[in-house]
């Protein structure tokens, strides 16, 4: 069948912008780690549908706030994360739990805005979410439940591997010339590891394909429910041993020697590719029409005592190799849907690709 | 008579230490001892044998990469057991105070430490690597051939610099640092940082 999807929709501005307004200001978006958040004045900044937002740790609680200062627009935290006060580094204005302005330095001797000027000026907040070690903030006003977006067992599943996080994680951002859309239906299809990832992934992991439904005909067209397009949990399994050398110095995330890997819609992948011990999380995160920048966070599982950095240094290469060999790919196909009006073709196999489509057709009308 | 010189490691690494070796002391009684990829892990040591902390010295040719505690494990180890550990500094080198160069180092052809640095035990400095005066050079450090380390400059233990690498003057480069990518690094890194291909912005590894 053809996709759902015309090529445009994969590169116009138009495309993007609505996409902007109709999904990342409507749905939970992954923010950031809760281990982040969960001291005084630690903070993340990210930008969601174009709108800069802090997750500030205030009073114990994180909370997510418009970043932008209501004096003069600049950015209250300028750093993608750390530790300092809500307070705008261009002059000083201060901000508590709630938004509202705390203090303004020079007030009386310069600015002279009374309070009754202040008593009426907030931040703008949004809706924040944690499962587990996973911080979500929702920009809309009125937020459809999270449960509505990811299902109860997932959540579940979400908090248990995620408390398992160790503290010490890796970060690191890679900006790559493709569609947020095309990583995710990469990753929804089963068939491409087995010749993008022969060399790599394919040594490790038994991928095999994802059964097609008997009434896959049926499913033609069927646009799916939100909480649908996101899940996981024990994928595949592994074609040898692959226990770490530091096995023992970790709390394993369960038993299971098995590849895991949840995909939450609409832009993170989370894998534990060793059964437990090491996780690494990919925010895919649409910053232009055609273009992605991700997010990697890698940690193992919790651990007693300490690893050296080539633990995680090392496993980073790994996932980077992996991450490459599909971020080429993606590459390719943008530079090609941007030439021409060509409509992909999608097997029956590839159904979730499909159901993909179909809820986004549904809800971004271009 | 100089105590026998035992050189414990992989294979590649033990034939590097034992041609220096030769060179610097041609007499001088070598023992060689090949490890294998997963003995470098077991530190029970059983194959040190027979030998005498009081008759040899012993050199530990591990893992070229510093940022692999390996290395420095097992020159912890042995350490522990009484046995002092060699300086290997190739008659090629140009080294202006060797008495500054901690244990289990090892300056190959070529390179040059200038006066006033303190280059710490366990350190790898490779061909053609210049280190300026008044360097600090931690433990464990790999220095890759032709890097460059501007005066005053501080690396932390076990950190790698990469081949080509230039540190510019009273740059701080923390612990367990990468950088991989040839060229002019002008800014400090904090600890477990990581410069290479392929990464927009260094990596990071935080504690949170």
């Amino acid at each position: 069948m053809k996709s759902a999807f015309e090529n445009s929709r994969y590169q116009t501005a138009t495309s993007f912008q609505l996409e902007q307004r109709d999904i990342f200001s409507k749905l939970w978006i992954f923010f950031c780690l809760r281990m982040m958040v969960d001291k005084p004045h630690q903070f993340v900044t990210r930008d969601i549908a174009g709108v800069p937002v802090v997750v500030q740790n205030i009073d114990g609680e994180p909370r997510a706030f418009r970043n932008v200062c209501l004096h003069r627009q600049s950015k209250l935290q300028i750093d993608d994360f750390g530790t300092r006060r809500l307070v705008c580094p261009y002059h000083g204005w201060s901000y508590g739990a709630e938004g509202e302005v705390s203090h303004i330095p020079l007030n009386d001797e310069y600015f002279r805005i009374t309070p009754s000027q202040t008593c009426g000026m907030k931040l703008e907040g949004f809706r924040l979410a944690v499962i587990g070690q996973l911080v979500f903030v929702n920009l809309d006003p009125d937020p459809l439940p999270i449960e509505q977006q990811f299902s109860p067992a997932l959540i579940d599943q979400l908090e248990s591997a995620s408390n398992s996080f160790d503290r010490e994680v890796l970060i690191s951002k890679k900006n790559c010339d493709y569609d947020w859309k095309l990583i995710y239906e990469n990753l929804r299809d089963s068939a491409h590891a087995q010749f993008l990832h022969r060399k790599t992934l394919n040594k490790d992991v038994e991928i095999n394909l994802d059964p097609v439904p008997d009434n896959v005909s049926a499913l033609a067209g069927r646009v799916p429910q939100l909480s649908e397009l996101s899940g996981g949990g024990r994928l595949h399994e592994l074609v040898h041993d692959v226990t770490p050398s530091y096995a023992a110095k970790v709390e394993r995330w369960g038993d299971e020697d098995a590849y895991f890997n949840w995909l939450l819609f609409p832009n993170t992948h989370i894998v534990s590719p060793n059964g437990g011990y090491m996780f690494s999380i990919e925010h895919h995160h649409p910053i232009a029409p055609g273009k992605t920048e991700i997010t990697i966070y890698c940690m193992t599982a919790k651990v007693n005592g300490s690893l050296p950095s080539s633990v995680l240094w090392e496993q980073m290469k790994g996932a980077k190799a992996v991450l490459d060999e599909d971020n080429d790919a993606m590459e390719d196909v943008q530079s090609v849907v941007a030439r021409g009006p060509i409509n992909a073709v999608i097997g029956d196999g590839e159904h979730a690709i499909s159901a993909l489509q179909n809820w986004i057709a549904s809800r971004v009308k271009v | 008579m100089p105590k026998k010189l035992v050189i414990i490691g992989l294979a590649s690494l033990v034939a590097e230490a034992a041609s220096l070796m030769k060179h610097l002391q041609p007499d001088r009684e070598i023992v060689l001892v090949t490890l294998t990829w997963h003995d470098q892990f077991r530190f029970d040591a059983s194959w040190v044998g027979d030998l005498v902390p009081a008759d040899c010295e012993l050199f530990v040719a591990l893992d070229a990469r510093a940022v692999n505690f390996s290395r420095l494990e097992l020159f912890s180890l042995l350490k522990g057991k009484g046995f002092g550990l060699a300086r290997l500094i190739s008659p090629r080198a140009s080294v202006e105070e060797q008495q500054r160069i901690g244990e289990n180092s090892i300056i190959h052809a070529g390179a040059t430490l200038s006066s006033s640095v303190h280059c710490g035990y366990n350190a790898v400095v490779r061909t053609g690597a210049i280190i300026e005066s008044g360097c600090r050079i931690g433990n464990s450090v790999w220095i890759g051939p032709g890097a460059v380390i501007g005066m005053g400059a501080f690396i932390g233990d076990n950190t790698t610099i990469g081949p080509g690498v230039i540190i510019a003057q009273n740059v701080k480069i923390g612990k367990q640092c990468e950088i991989l990518e040839p060229g002019l690094c002008r800014e400090n890194m904090a600890d477990k940082t990581f410069h290479a291909a392929g990464y927009d912005g260094p990596v990071r590894i935080v504690k949170f």
